[in-house]
């Protein structure tokens, strides 16, 4: 039995001669040292499956789950190989081939029903941070070590800012885990658009999953149905020409991908692609808005925690870089993990706790040596997996949206 | 006897037809071997890192190279002793071993042929020792290039070799591969800048090979580099660094045709502005690279040379300006340089980055490697288009322009035998062409599997048969590496076609060592008798062949001359001067033959600028003890093929052959004289840098117990000294504490003799400090026997070693 793939699968691996460029991007190849665990040797093993000579069992299995599919493979691929495509079509066929390569456990399986009902995720977590009291069996402990400090601070509730009725509607996609792990930084976010100019649209509530979380793990079928939901969702209650701006990296990187997912879909192709081109990240979309935003710190060490997905997915890393140098007051420095895996990729660190905290650990340790204050985020996934590491290791940095941070920074607004 | 057939047929595995003329037969190892060795290798080194599931066996088996073949067991060791422990019990098994490191090779030299043990050596990553003082790095194996280089950034410090794969490969394959890398054209390869290396043989020995220590001792260290893993596994290494120029800029000049390019290459060299990168990209493999780089090479040309120079930061401007003079012509479309570091890392990029980015047209690749001399290179580089449009193949072409090392890449589709045969039918072609040019088949990717065939091309039988032999020294079973870098077979006639006579000089020579052997009788030969006035028997002396002026031909274009061995270092002197060349290598006197201070190989003054002896010495022609005419190396900078053969004749005080002719590298004179000053010791630290312009560090320190301290320095050739602070204390600190408050220090005139005997005062790389050793080190028996089993191999009898077979003495 062999690995089936499509073709555009095919032709990526015609597209790799094992340069090793990709070697040093990847985050379980520098923690482990071991060709498998490399985005070349992840090629090289699927396409063995696909032309078989080599069985898809367990260690591709075991080669394809230790990915985190943070894609920074791709950034540094000379010849431009889609490693996420490759590993997308290759953990559905695994999974189509076996029960067994489902990466879903008693965790994550709710979790992936969760996270399309909103308001249950939300009584989830809110529960959650109420068990996390008790005591637990270890397994269960880490999991719900997950969830964030505290609920969402209590700010103003919904754009106080100018809203002015010009310009290009925006529509900031709450996406599910942060709405329910951290409300206040779409506030935040929604709050700033506007004051630097944006027409903010209303928050839908009925909005839904994106199925970024559902890709990551093999159930392609079901990431497709939640794409072709929330394309016509958009439609539904977007005017055409919106912005949809995320600040969940992920999130975001899977908006883009729409236009591939669907593109064979007779209905839909023209609408996810006009989406997916629609959609960008809030700090890139912050920047271009008309109003000039003046943020001054209080002489914070402050550093950043990149979305992979924001720099290898989006293409629009660099923006919150750039727009963190603004902030006066405070310093801002650039850890050397800054665009670096931070362990978290989507569920990842539900089904892989051990690699997933060994990725984490050498962040802590930059942001233990550089003595950062404030540790800002753009992709809650991130957020989460870095609060638990700084909580654990005794930190005292602060972690924080990119949002919320700027909120709290804002000195002016120029028109 | 079961033979192990090449493993497996996994997809795009190329036909080797000839492969069991080239290599000895490999024994297979039976299955129970395996499970045997696999259960005592868990328990050594750790059940999770011996590795036999068929994915991890997928994972190890292809290199950049991109054929697949399947080991049969990966062993992943932490530890040095745990390379040891897997060494030994391979050998106790018997089994094939290759050892890798992040598999970036070019030529298939880490692709498992012969399936066997692969030790996977990227975890050995104790951490780097940088000694600002000696300008040395002790590091692992499994340490990456670019990793060595953050770490030595921070201390204002470089290691010259950067090959292209430097932000993945390892420092073990650099070493094992002797790399190259754009710096190579100022700096030279790897092998100029690696210390000490140690490792285990093939049978889990330890072994530690530095630089002969006393003068005379044969210079394993330099075979070993770019033997590409077939001798010993390197598990550390200490490594020379060089102080990071003040300023660098890198320019982009772009070309209508290729030739013009490469005429403005010729007139860089020729200018003698001496960049330390000189890089040429044809229009397809720029084509190819800026969609993944942006960084705006011009579409319009042909082809663009990418320079860097150094210097002082007021220097620099000047030097982009008569870059700029240098290359204007009508062909020329731009000159650019870069504004900012990052753009110049944009550019430099895509040049790293251009066999990455050939996957753009297909997965399989064929890349060369040729070099030749480099006022060749355009000759070779029209064959090259020649070739492609004659066999219908799309060439994409890169080049270390500035070295003459060209990389053509084809590439193929596994799955169409006529591709295939074309593209064999392409690549002898250009082998050949660059062979004929006394070029070589591979400058820096190494023989691997990949040009096994075509070593003919540049070695007689007698040639690769030495190789064999010295293999054999090391590697008695001929485990390591099967199939890799040199021929192994028993009877070498499948090489036949490079039969070479010798030239007429050589022919007296080899009949004096032929009746020598027959009556027994050692021979002393002599140059001028300077370094070594006492015979014990009957002389022979180098014959008029190669003496006098008429026996030196300088290629001035190439900065190297091809010198009798009886020719005197002041007849090559005044034959270069007026071509405002020199060879940096400091004879005791002029009169002294080049043969003798080959042979010789001494400590020289300004070793730690242009570099010792061994350095200045491309190629050597020789009649070895057994009376057989050899060469080895050719005139140009950058050759792999098979082993380097020349560093053993450098220092071996004629004991392995008597040498003929040698490729002698050269390079532009400095302009300024080269003084000695002196100081006391006191006020070294300041006074002997402030007179020294702070700008340039001391070619030597040399001391004498009690009596004397002198600092040579010579004109800027990129040394920045002034850049660390801190060795300048250091050097007085140990000073001091090596010679006590009081001694005094004199100074010497220049061209005064230095204090004898100075020979045995061994400068190191780097600022040196040259204390003499009161006894010499007693040689580590595991080396002793090494040597001697390579001085077996040039001269069993120990016809040209006055019948010893020990270490020479000092004397």
């Amino acid at each position: 039995m062999s690995l089936l793939l499509p073709d555009e699968v095919i032709r990526e691996f015609e597209h790799c001669n094992k340069c090793g460029f990709c070697l040093p991007a990847c985050p379980t190849y520098q923690e482990t040292g071991l060709e498998m665990h490399s985005p070349r040797g992840r090629l090289s093993l699927v396409e063995a499956a696909w032309r078989g000579e080599l069985a898809p069992g367990a260690g591709l299995w075991q080669a394809l789950s230790w990915c985190i599919g943070c894609r920074a493979c791709e950034s540094a691929c000379p010849s431009g190989v889609q490693y996420g495509v490759v590993l997308t079509h290759a953990r559905r066929d695994l999974r189509r081939q076996s029960r067994r390569y489902v990466i879903q456990n008693r965790v994550t399986v709710p979790l992936l029903f969760l996270v399309t009902r909103r308001t249950w995720l939300r009584a989830a977590l809110r529960a959650g941070r109420v068990v996390r009291t008790l005591p637990l069996p270890t397994g269960l402990k880490r999991t719900v070590a997950l969830l964030p400090a505290e609920a969402g601070a209590a700010g103003p509730a919904e754009p106080q800012a100018p809203s002015p009725t010009g310009g290009v509607p925006v529509y900031l996609l709450g996406t599910c885990v942060m709405e329910a792990a951290y409300p206040e930084a779409n506030r935040d976010a929604r709050w700033l658009l506007a004051a630097a100019g944006a027409r903010v649209l209303p928050q839908d509530t009925l909005e839904g999953c994106c199925g970024a979380l559902h890709l990551h793990t093999g159930d392609y079928e079901g990431a497709l149905d939640l794409a072709r939901a929330a394309v016509r969702r958009f439609d539904a209650t977007l005017p055409q020409e919106s912005l949809i701006v995320t600040h969940a990296g992920g999130c975001g990187a899977m908006i883009r991908e729409y236009a591939r997912l669907l593109r064979d879909d007779a209905e839909l192709a023209s609408r996810a692609a006009h989406w997916a081109s629609r959609v960008h990240d809030f700090a890139t979309v912050l920047t271009s808005l008309p109003n000039r935003l003046r943020f001054r710190g209080d002489g914070a060490t402050v550093a950043l925690q990149n979305s992979c997905h924001l720099i290898h997915g989006m293409q629009e890393g660099v923006q919150p870089t750039a727009l963190l140098s603004t902030v006066t007051g405070d310093r801002f420095v650039t850890l050397p993990g800054q665009d670096r895996c931070c362990g978290s990729g989507g569920v990842y660190n539900l089904n892989q706790p051990a690699m997933a905290a060994r990725v984490l650990k050498p962040h802590l340790d930059e942001v233990r040596q550089q003595g950062v204050d404030i540790w800002i985020m753009n992709n809650p996934g991130c957020a989460l997996q870095c609060e638990r590491g700084v909580r654990e290791a005794g930190l005292s940095a602060r972690v924080m949206h990119l949002s919320s941070y700027l909120r709290e920074r804002l000195l002016t607004v120029t028109e | 006897m079961a033979l192990h057939a090449p493993s497996g047929s996994l997809y795009g595995q190329l036909m080797r037809p000839g492969l069991d003329v080239m290599v000895s037969p490999v024994p297979a190892v039976p299955e129970t071997t395996w499970a045997a060795l696999s259960d005592r290798l868990r328990k050594a080194i750790g059940q999770e890192r011996v590795l036999t599931d068929p994915g991890s066996l997928m994972a190890y088996s292809y290199d950049a190279t991109g054929e697949r073949h399947l080991p049969q067991m990966v062993v992943v060791p932490d530890a040095a002793t745990e390379v040891g422990e897997a060494l030994s019990l391979a050998a106790a098994a018997g089994v094939p071993v290759l050892a890798r490191g992040a598999g970036t090779n070019l030529s298939g030299g880490t692709m498992p042929l012969y399936s066997g043990m692969v030790l996977a050596l990227q975890r050995l990553q104790t951490p780097v020792i940088i000694d600002r003082v000696h300008l040395s790095a002790h590091v692992s194996a499994g340490v990456v290039n670019a990793e060595l280089q953050a770490r030595l950034e921070a201390e204002g410090l470089f290691f010259a070799p950067d090959p292209s794969s430097h932000r993945i490969s390892t420092l073990g394959g650099n070493i094992q591969e002797n790399s190259g890398g754009p710096h190579c054209v100022k700096y030279g390869v790897t092998t100029s800048h690696v210390d000490a290396l140690s490792g285990f043989l093939a049978d889990g020995t330890p072994v530690r090979l530095g630089r002969p220590s006393v003068p005379g001792e044969l210079d394993l260290l330099g075979l070993v580099v770019g033997s590409e893993g077939t001798l010993v596994i390197g598990t550390s290494a200490e490594l020379s660094l060089r102080v990071r120029p003040p300023a660098t800029a890198t320019a982009l000049v772009a070309f209508a045709t290729v030739p013009a390019a490469l005429r403005a290459v010729g007139a860089i060299v020729t200018a003698r502005l001496e960049p330390s990168s000189l890089e040429l990209l044809d229009r397809v493999s720029m084509e190819l690279v800026e969609p993944f780089v942006q960084a705006g090479y011009p579409t319009a040309a042909d082809a663009v040379l990418l320079v860097e120079v150094e210097g002082r930061a007021e220097e620099v401007p000047d030097r982009l300006a008569e870059l700029d003079r240098t290359t204007a012509g009508p062909d020329r479309l731009e000159f650019r340089s870069a504004t900012s570091p990052e753009e110049a890392d944009r550019l430099w990029r895509g040049r790293r980055a251009a066999y990455g980015a050939l996957a753009r047209n297909s997965a399989h690749i064929f890349v060369q490697d040729v070099t030749v001399p480099r006022p060749r290179l355009a000759e070779m580089m029209a064959d090259v288009t020649d070739i492609g449009r004659r066999f219908n193949l799309v060439i994409a072409t890169v080049a270390h322009a500035g070295d003459g090392n060209l990389h053509p890449s084809i590439a193929y589709d596994p799955a169409n035998p006529d591709e295939l045969a074309r593209l064999h039918a392409a690549d002898a072609e250009i082998l050949s062409l660059a062979a004929a040019r006394d070029g070589s088949i591979t400058g820096e990717h190494g023989i691997g599997i990949d040009k096994l065939e075509h070593l003919p091309l540049m070695y007689s039988p007698a040639e690769l048969s030495v190789m064999k032999d010295l293999k054999r020294v090391f590697d008695p079973d001929l485990r390591l590496n099967p199939g890799k870098a040199i021929w192994t077979s028993e009877s070498l006639d499948g090489s036949r076609r490079a039969m070479r006579s010798p030239p007429d000089g050589a022919l007296p020579l080899m009949k004096a060592v032929a009746d020598a052997r027959a009556a027994a009788t050692p021979l002393y030969v002599r140059g001028s008798g300077i370094q070594c006035p006492t015979a014990l028997g009957p002389v022979l002396r180098v014959g008029e062949a190669f003496s006098g002026p008429g026996a030196i031909l300088v290629d001035a274009g190439n900065f190297t001359a091809r010198v009798g061995a009886a020719v005197t270092v002041g007849e090559l002197a005044r034959v270069l001067a007026p071509l405002g060349l020199e060879w940096a290598v400091d004879a005791l006197d002029s009169e002294e033959t080049v043969g003798g201070v080959l042979a010789g190989g001494l400590p020289a003054l300004r070793d730690t600028g242009p570099g010792p002896v061994r350095d200045q010495v491309l190629g050597v022609e020789m009649v070895d003890g057994s009376g057989r005419y050899l060469r080895f190396g050719r005139p140009i900078l950058k050759n792999v093929a098979g082993y380097d053969v020349t560093k053993l004749l450098v220092g071996s005080r004629g004991r392995l052959g008597i040498v003929c002719r040698a490729d002698l590298r050269l390079r532009p004179q400095r302009p300024l004289e080269w003084r000695s000053l002196s100081v006391r010791h006191d006020h070294l630290a300041e006074r002997a840098w402030a007179s020294l312009g702070g700008f340039v560090r001391p070619a030597a320190v040399l001391a004498r117990p009690g009596q004397l301290i002198t600092a040579w320095t010579e004109t800027p050739d990129g040394d920045y000294g002034e850049l660390i602070a801190d060795p300048r204390a250091e050097i007085g600190h140990r000073l001091r504490e090596a010679l006590g408050r009081s001694v005094p220090f004199t100074s010497l005139a220049r061209g005064q003799a230095p204090p004898t005997p100075y020979v045995c005062w061994w400068p190191l790389s780097g600022v040196v400090l040259g204390l003499a050793e009161s006894e010499p080190p007693t040689p580590d028996p595991v080396v002793a026997r090494l040597r001697r089993g390579v001085l077996n191999v040039f001269d069993p009898d120990r016809i040209l070693s006055g019948g010893q077979s020990h270490e020479p003495s000092l004397a």
